[in-house]
């Protein structure tokens, strides 16, 4: 009898450790979800429905997931087959043209990249005549840019965000004073979505880790990068639905601050221990390289039950700014105003308060409750949270 | 005799500067200060003069600044900048030398290097910037600069 009761205990506890308690429907994983209940009332389950169903190997023909594959093969994802921020708001201003136009990652089904590929947000060399960098032991001057910066960072569109940007001639700055001209209120759809990544390089001994990338230098050799961050952000809410995942290992990466705050993911710990430091069981996850990516936590509202700022930090891409991270407020302050015809946009970094002592690394966002004044009177005008829009460029004539 | 004294006063030898002491940035060449723990964002500015060229001519004058920043997506990457600024009516050719570490496989190794710049009169320029250095361990530079 005693040793029935304890063979129980142990299988109640396996089951606890091998499974988690799911509200949403996981049938069909590859399948986006789109629910703003669910992204409201059961967001750490949706954030990692969403994850799951973006990180998806995406189908060889088009920027969409290919359910006759697994999460377990190393390939194109679904969210790295949408057009890239670069795509969209093209340096001459011009239209995009129809979604699918620009040559997706498919086309190179190794998902082998070149280096200078628009996917890639760009380094400010042109800030920096004459860059040098460490090589061998020896300052070596720095052709590439990209090629000598230690993380790459993209940023990807859906296809409902695409065209809504498209529609409306919102990808040039034009575009974007009309709005501002009209009064017209930028409202993506609510099956938006976009997706910021962030890689590093990586040993191929850490190959079996992390979800890879095989970049080309300028010279043709290959470097394999791993990705360390990704925010997920959905229109799911008016205010949208932001959730942020990390590399279990970046907090032992050279250069990296650590996870100032501890991690909240109620639905691979449970409400007990929200950091847990574990991926969910039962989603698929196990055996991938998947199951090495920490939900860091999500953000639905401004400010929590008795008002305090709501915080969410990646450690990778909000570096030397986790103490004051909020996404939600700060895409609160994508919006455009003009002076003259040029566009101006609001600072992304709250300079009020600064101590000229500080680290030059520790940078302060805004948190909280948008302020009205931030947008002086209607003279600047809110795109929707989206800061990448910020990257639209005049049209050339 | 009041020529002498300026000449001897312009006669400051070379600019060896430390980003962590900006004291260090009006002294003499023999002032090589050594890399503190931390190095902050500093300004290292100062009036400088370099020896009279070979042919007698007054010595090139020009001002130096040396700052660690950041650049890159979400400012990512630690910068070392150092700038000229000539203070002379002449077209001035400078030489910066750099002194600083940088941490490979966990061991801190010593990374040296020099640029030549030309800088034009009343001009500033960006000598150099380095990447991939340590900030904490600091950087020691300096500049010689003649007209040509």
């Amino acid at each position: 009898m005693r040793r029935l009761r304890l063979t129980l205990v142990v299988a109640v506890m396996v089951w606890s450790f091998s499974t988690v308690v799911q509200a949403l429907d996981w049938s069909h994983p590859w399948q986006e979800p789109q629910s703003a209940t669910d992204a409201a009332q059961q967001s750490d389950e949706y954030a990692w429905r969403v994850f799951v169903a973006v990180n998806w190997p995406a189908s060889q023909y088009a920027p969409r997931a290919d359910p006759q594959r697994t999460l377990d093969s190393q390939s194109t994802t679904v969210w790295e087959a949408w057009s890239s921020a670069n795509d969209i708001f093209r340096p001459d201003g011009t239209d995009p043209g129809p979604w699918g136009r620009a040559p997706h990652p498919q086309t190179q089904h190794a998902a082998v990249v070149p280096i200078g590929s628009p996917r890639f947000e760009a380094f400010s060399a042109r800030d920096l005549p004459n860059l040098q960098r460490v090589q061998n032991g020896k300052m070596v001057p720095v052709k590439d840019p990209l090629t000598s910066a230690t993380r790459l960072t993209e940023i990807h569109m859906n296809r409902a965000g695409y065209e809504y940007i498209r529609e409306r001639g919102l990808y040039n700055t034009e575009g974007q004073l009309r709005v501002l001209d009209t009064g017209v209120t930028v409202t993506f759809p609510a099956a938006t979505k976009e997706v910021k990544a962030k890689w590093r390089v990586i040993t191929e001994a850490e190959r079996g880790r992390y979800h890879t990338l095989t970049v080309t230098l300028a010279d043709g050799t290959k470097r394999l990068y791993g990705l360390t961050a990704l925010h997920l952000v959905t229109k799911d809410l008016p205010t949208w639905f932001w959730a942020t995942f990390e590399h279990v290992d970046n907090p032992t990466l050279p250069g990296n601050d650590g996870w100032l705050a501890p991690s909240r993911d109620s639905f691979a710990c449970g409400s007990a221990d929200r950091a847990c430091n574990r991926s969910p069981r039962g989603v698929g996850l196990e055996g991938t390289v998947w199951e090495n990516y920490r939900l860091r936590g999500t953000l639905t509202t401004f400010v929590d039950s008795v008002g305090r700022p709501n915080l969410l930090a990646n450690s990778e891409l909000e570096a030397g700014m986790q103490p004051t991270a909020s996404c939600i407020t700060c895409h609160s302050r994508a919006a455009i105003g003009a002076d003259g015809r040029q566009p101006i946009r609001l600072p992304i970094f709250d300079t009020s308060t600064a101590d000229p002592q500080q680290d030059p690394h520790s940078k302060r966002g805004f948190i909280g409750v948008p302020r009205q004044e931030w947008f002086e009177n209607g003279r600047i005008q809110p795109l929707d949270f989206v800061w990448s829009m910020a990257k639209a460029r005049p049209q050339s004539p | 005799m009041r020529y002498l004294l300026m000449l001897a006063g312009l006669c400051v030898v070379s600019a060896t500067c430390t980003a962590d002491e900006p004291a260090a940035a009006t002294s003499a060449a023999s002032a090589t200060a050594a890399p503190t723990a931390a190095a902050p964002i500093t300004d290292v500015s100062a009036t400088k003069a370099d020896q009279p060229s070979a042919d007698g001519k007054p010595p090139a004058r020009f001002t130096t600044e040396a700052k660690w920043d950041t650049a890159g997506y979400n400012n990512d990457e630690i910068v070392y900048t150092i700038l000229v600024k000539s203070q002379d009516s002449r077209i001035i050719r400078c030489t910066t030398s750099l002194q600083g570490s940088y941490y490979e496989n966990g061991a801190k190794q010593s990374v040296s290097d020099r640029q030549l710049s030309t800088v034009f009169p009343d001009q500033q320029v960006q000598v150099g910037n380095w990447m991939g250095m340590d900030q904490q361990s600091g950087a020691t530079y300096a500049v010689h600069c003649h007209p040509l």
